[in-house]
């Protein structure tokens, strides 16, 4: 018998632990992204697993993460070798373990990186005259980094912005195939400066009272701590 | 929204430094597109003209640079019927071009020692 | 010459070389005046684009609460666009000029100009 089908609809971790409650044995390939591993099932136990020149438990352990790909399983199939020595509950919590040590860790690196912009968001204010607020904003509308001296509404503020610098990228580009690279707005209260960050995919806004403000200052304020942010961008 | 912040402090203290030592009424620091970056000033009227009209002499030099093939020219001086001069000394602050301009109202005043001093202080002041 | 015209043919005489193309825009997208010194380029397309641009930047100064908006400076990698509303914000001023152009000047310019379009725009 065999059987097929996709890991978006079933998770690995799903597949070996039914084929090891029903006291299957089985042969289970998993590919994705070009890769191929096998998981030997024998009456109900994971006996031996392969991925490239990797065989054994770390086998498991990698292919518990996969959440895109296909699988396919025939039915009495048996194990070339013995590599995995572990019971299958043993296995399944020591993936669930490792798997959520590597999240916590991916979290950290962001949740840091973006700390750390922040910070460089409080030093630029520093140097520049009349601030009010600065963020780093996607161009999906969030912002990934903040500083405020005064009571707004952040979100607010990063929502309606995008909504210009997207319409604003389509303006340009109508134009002789040019390339968007900042916008600064100004109100008879305000100045807006809006700039690129490298890659297109987010942008400094960085809001001034006018009165006390300077372009001058402004414009090159910004232009240098654009590199700092982007050097702090969480990969 | 409302918050007002000084930045980049220390330009301006070294121009009204600047003013104050070397009697001159009006001194701006200016980026290449004639926005201020840093002033201070007497009278504060219309400072965004006057800062916009000085980096027209910006192109200026760059036409003299390339017309008459010389150097890195630094200093452009325009002087008007009553004495009045304005001095106009081009520096890069890192790899940005920038003009430092003041006017002196004393046709024999002394200036070319104040603005090196001035500049020096610029660069070693540039903390960002 | 329609004083309009002779209104843009000034702003092109004080800034130069540096200016690329200028039009006057209503928020229908329609233009009422304008020029461009590339001959091939659909300028009356363009500005529509900022134009709408322009709009939404008015309805973001609103929401926003920034204050009434002045004018837009655009940079791309090959020019700058400037747009200002005119009057009672039913047209605007779109000003293209060269990458290098001196933007203080230009700025100012269309400060200076802006109200004599305005009175100049028929109605």
């Amino acid at each position: 018998m065999s059987l097929q089908g996709s890991l978006k609809d079933i998770a690995v971790a799903d597949l070996i632990q039914h084929h090891c409650v029903e006291k299957k044995t089985v042969w289970l390939q998993i590919q994705r992204a070009g890769k191929s591993a096998e998981v030997f099932i024998k009456e109900g136990n994971v006996v031996h697993a392969a991925l490239d020149q990797m065989q054994g438990e770390e086998v498991i352990y990698e292919i518990l993460g996969w959440d895109e790909g296909t699988f396919y399983i025939e039915s009495d199939i048996l194990p070339p070798l013995t590599t995995v020595h572990r019971n299958w509950t043993a296995l399944l919590l020591e993936g669930a373990r490792r798997l959520d040590e590597q999240n916590l860790l991916t979290t950290h690196e962001e949740k840091s990186g973006m700390a750390k912009m922040d910070e460089i968001l409080k030093q630029m204010s520093e140097e520049i005259n009349g601030f009010v607020d600065a963020q780093v904003i996607g161009m999906d509308g969030l912002n990934i980094a903040q500083y405020s001296r005064a009571k707004v509404n952040l979100e607010l503020i990063a929502a309606q912005l995008t909504l210009l610098m997207k319409l604003l990228d389509t303006a340009v580009k109508k134009s002789e195939a040019d390339i968007l690279e900042d916008n600064l707005l100004t109100t008879q209260t305000h100045y807006v400066m809006m700039r690129f960050l490298p890659g297109k995919q987010h942008y400094l806004a960085v809001v001034t009272d006018r009165k006390s403000a300077n372009l001058g200052n402004l414009r090159l304020v910004t232009g240098v701590y654009l590199e700092r942010l982007n050097a702090s961008m969480p990969k | 929204m409302e918050n007002i912040n000084q930045g980049l402090g220390s330009l301006v203290d070294i121009l009204k430094k600047m003013r104050q030592e070397g009697n001159f009424s009006f001194c701006v620091l200016i980026d290449k597109d004639g926005f201020q970056v840093a002033a201070a000033a007497n009278d504060t009227r219309d400072l965004d003209r006057k800062a916009a009209t000085i980096a027209l002499i910006q192109r200026t030099i760059e036409q003299v640079q390339r017309h008459m093939g010389m150097t890195s020219p630094q200093e452009v001086v325009i002087f008007d019927s009553s004495g009045e001069r304005l001095v106009c000394r081009l520096f890069h602050l890192q790899h940005y071009p920038m003009i430092l301009a003041c006017i002196l109202p004393d046709r024999n005043q002394p200036y070319r020692k104040i603005i090196n001093k001035v500049i020096r202080e610029i660069h070693q002041n540039w903390k960002l | 010459m329609t004083k309009l015209e002779e209104l843009l043919q000034n702003v092109r005489d004080e800034i130069g070389a540096d200016l690329v193309g200028s039009d006057i825009v209503g928020v229908d997208g329609f233009s009422v005046a304008g020029f461009s010194v590339d001959p091939n380029l659909n300028r009356e397309a363009i500005s529509a684009h900022f134009a709408l641009a322009m709009k939404l930047a008015l309805t973001v100064c609103e929401k926003l609460n920034l204050g009434e908006l002045e004018d837009n400076l655009v940079t791309a990698d090959k020019h700058i666009t400037l747009c200002r509303s005119l009057g009672d914000g039913s047209y605007f001023w779109i000003l293209d000029v060269k990458k290098d152009a001196t933007l203080g000047i230009v700025r100012l310019t269309m400060n200076d100009y802006a109200p004599k379009l305005w009175e100049a725009i028929p109605r």
